[in-house]
């Protein structure tokens, strides 16, 4: 008994032995496939633990340094922290780490208040300035509820004028008094107000935007001005440069008729949730200061409960040069392709224009490339724009540079009765776009012949989207 | 007459150690692509690369030799930071996994020798190592020296605090 305990013990051992033995060489070869399988990020964080560095330090310029944490600042989610402690090596990792820290402070509710503290010690900018204010360039206050406070918003604007490039305006702390301020942000590029719930009085704030010679994108209060404008057409400021903008909020007959003139400049407009613009002062906007906008690229409509269900069937017509087009199904009807409108609407609008000049400007001249159909939230308008009425369109070469069209899944397209439907239409605007490539038209005859070679592009950049 | 993927070059490192290498492999350095340009007669005269040692040198063109085939950059491939990828490719994780004096010198070697992808992979490389680590523990790991007075450490801590982790 004994020794057969003894036995079994040495045999368990010469197993154990074995087993060991035979893990290890396993692990051995096992090894570089698993680090191939790991995240780059796990393998590389686990394998450098600190080991101790033997030789004299070796000096990297400061132009590594910053280029190392140029990558630091890529990784979104994490950078922020990361450049924190990056600020705490050195003075020389402290200068190249605190440009890239302040330059887009991701602000919540938590951190607001230590970092109005960081950037404005002192309520009087005499006493004490922080060089800090200085890097600021993207003001995001649109995570903030509760915090902060109008006269705050408008000292951190007052501190950050300098750089500030993107601002984007807290739902509850705007207010007229951050306007001196604003019209100081000299390198502003965007501007958006949409979350702001209580507007200040738009003449002002016109006046205050039409100073900044950079703006290119800026998006009106989505509560803009209820009830507090003048009920006389007012001439609106634009500023210079400006690409793109969102009109929104209690904007309303008046103001859409003071707007007589957009920039020249202007590549984008969007107008949504404006509760009180009924479908004619639209269509008086678009045919009289939108028509005429030699660089518009892009529309899109939604959200306006006072427009008819048939409201924007003239759109193409009045703009034909648009490449984007997004309109909510709402206000829309299948007649909005019809070729033949465009004529009557002629009459109507623009009787002055020649016969001659019908045919040269006729739907030929169609830019439209891309089609997104939204919903603005009225029941029953699944059925208002179906598949086939846009592949009517494409076939009848009403819309000939038609190649993208993006739809809201609330509209349904890919439930069983129209989705063979939406599939025809995709391969319609696939094969299309087969023909671009072909040809070398379209967007592929300004494409880079890198891109242009990238196999199926065509198929890349043509089809039906829902989202 | 060779063609220009069989010709070799002389490269010289700051040991004087003679390095013999294709010529493609070498041209991954613009430096040394525009030295051969300058020179003309390539594989004659050796080419010195003079802040780079042996150690060094065969390491960097061990890269080369890897990507000899991948596509010239393009000039304005950096124009927006956020564009910034921060992938590494397998072969050149494996490839950075030396011990961080080596690789602070691949950094300065293909800084010197003007070779903008490596040099890449070795910043993304340190920007992963630092991600996730105490102050101390990144000095340690690249041996900086805090040059901070208690004081002054103080009072960035204070005013960075809104950026610290949640």
């Amino acid at each position: 008994m004994a020794l057969d305990q003894q036995r079994n013990w040495d045999l368990a051992m010469a197993e154990n032995l074995e087993k060991v033995n035979l893990d290890a060489q396993e692990k051995k070869r096992n090894k570089p496939a698993q680090r191939d399988s790991v995240l780059p990020d796990i393998s590389l964080k686990s394998r450098h633990e600190p080991k101790p560095w033997s030789s004299p330090p070796i000096y990297l310029p400061d132009e590594i340094l910053i280029h190392i944490i140029s990558f630091i600042d890529a990784q979104a989610d994490s950078a922020q922290p990361t450049l924190a402690v990056c600020c705490l090596l050195s003075h020389r990792w402290y200068s190249a780490a605190v440009p890239f820290l302040y330059a887009r402070p991701y602000l919540y509710g938590a951190n607001f208040d230590p970092f109005v503290r960081s950037i404005c010690p002192s309520i009087n900018l005499h006493v004490r300035a922080s060089p800090l204010s200085e890097l600021v360039r993207e003001l995001n206050m649109g995570r903030l509820v509760h915090q902060g406070s109008r006269s705050l918003t408008a000292r951190l604007l007052g501190r950050t004028k300098g750089s500030l490039e993107i601002f984007v305006a807290p739902q509850a702390s705007f207010a007229m008094n951050c306007f001196p301020a604003l019209a100081k942000c000299k390198n502003l590029r965007i501007l958006d107000l949409s979350l702001v719930s209580e507007s200040p009085p738009l003449p002002e704030l016109f006046r205050t935007v039409s100073h900044l010679p950079k703006l290119r994108v800026f998006k009106l209060p989505r509560s803009s001005g209820m009830g507090t404008l003048q009920h006389t057409p007012i001439a609106l400021p634009w500023p210079p440069t400006l690409e793109d903008v969102t009109l929104s909020g209690g904007i309303d007959a008046h103001f859409v008729h003071g707007l007589t003139t957009f920039p020249h400049s202007l590549r984008r407009l969007t107008i949504n949730h404006c509760p009180q613009v009924k479908g004619s002062a639209i269509m008086n906007l678009l045919r009289s200061a939108v028509r005429p906008l030699a660089s518009l690229e892009s529309l899109s409509i939604s959200n306006m409960p006072r427009l008819s269900s048939y409201a924007l069937n003239d759109v193409l017509s009045l703009l034909p040069k648009l490449t984007r087009l997004s309109v909510s199904v709402d206000y829309i009807t299948p007649a909005m392709f019809d070729i033949g409108r465009y004529t009557d609407f002629k009459d109507g609008f623009t009787a002055s224009t020649s016969i001659e000049d019908t045919n040269i400007d006729a739907p030929r001249q169609h830019r439209l490339r891309t089609l997104e159909l939204t919903t603005s939230g009225n029941t029953g308008v699944e059925d208002k724009i179906s598949p086939i009425d846009v592949l009517i369109a494409l076939d009848d070469q009403a819309l000939p540079c038609l190649r993208q069209v993006r739809v809201a899944q609330a509209l349904l397209w890919h439930s069983s009765a129209t989705l063979r439907d939406t599939e025809a239409l995709a391969d319609a605007l696939q094969e299309a776009s087969k023909r671009d490539w072909e040809m070398r038209e379209g967007i592929f005859a300004t494409m880079s012949s890198q891109e242009y070679g990238i196999p199926d592009i065509w198929e890349k950049r043509s089809g039906v989207w829902e989202f | 007459m060779s063609t220009e993927a069989e010709q070799t070059v002389k490269l010289v490192s700051s040991d004087n150690v003679e390095i013999v290498t294709e010529r493609k492999i070498a041209e991954r350095s613009m430096l040394i692509k525009n030295m051969i340009e300058d020179l003309g007669a390539p594989g004659e005269e050796p080419i010195p690369i003079m802040n780079v040692s042996e150690a060094v040198l065969r390491k960097v063109l061990e890269w080369c030799t890897h990507h000899k085939n991948d596509p010239a950059p393009t000039q304005d491939d950096d124009a927006d930071s956020r564009k910034k990828t921060t992938d590494i490719e397998d072969w050149d994780q494996k490839f950075m996994q030396v011990d961080q004096e080596m690789l602070f010198e691949i950094i300065l070697a293909a800084n010197y020798m003007d070779i903008k992808a490596l040099l890449d992979v070795g910043c993304k490389t340190v920007a992963n190592m630092i991600k996730g680590k105490s102050p101390e523990e990144i000095r340690k790991t690249f041996n900086i020296q805090n040059d901070f007075t208690p004081e002054e450490e103080d009072q960035i801590r204070r005013e960075n605090e809104w950026a610290e982790d949640r």
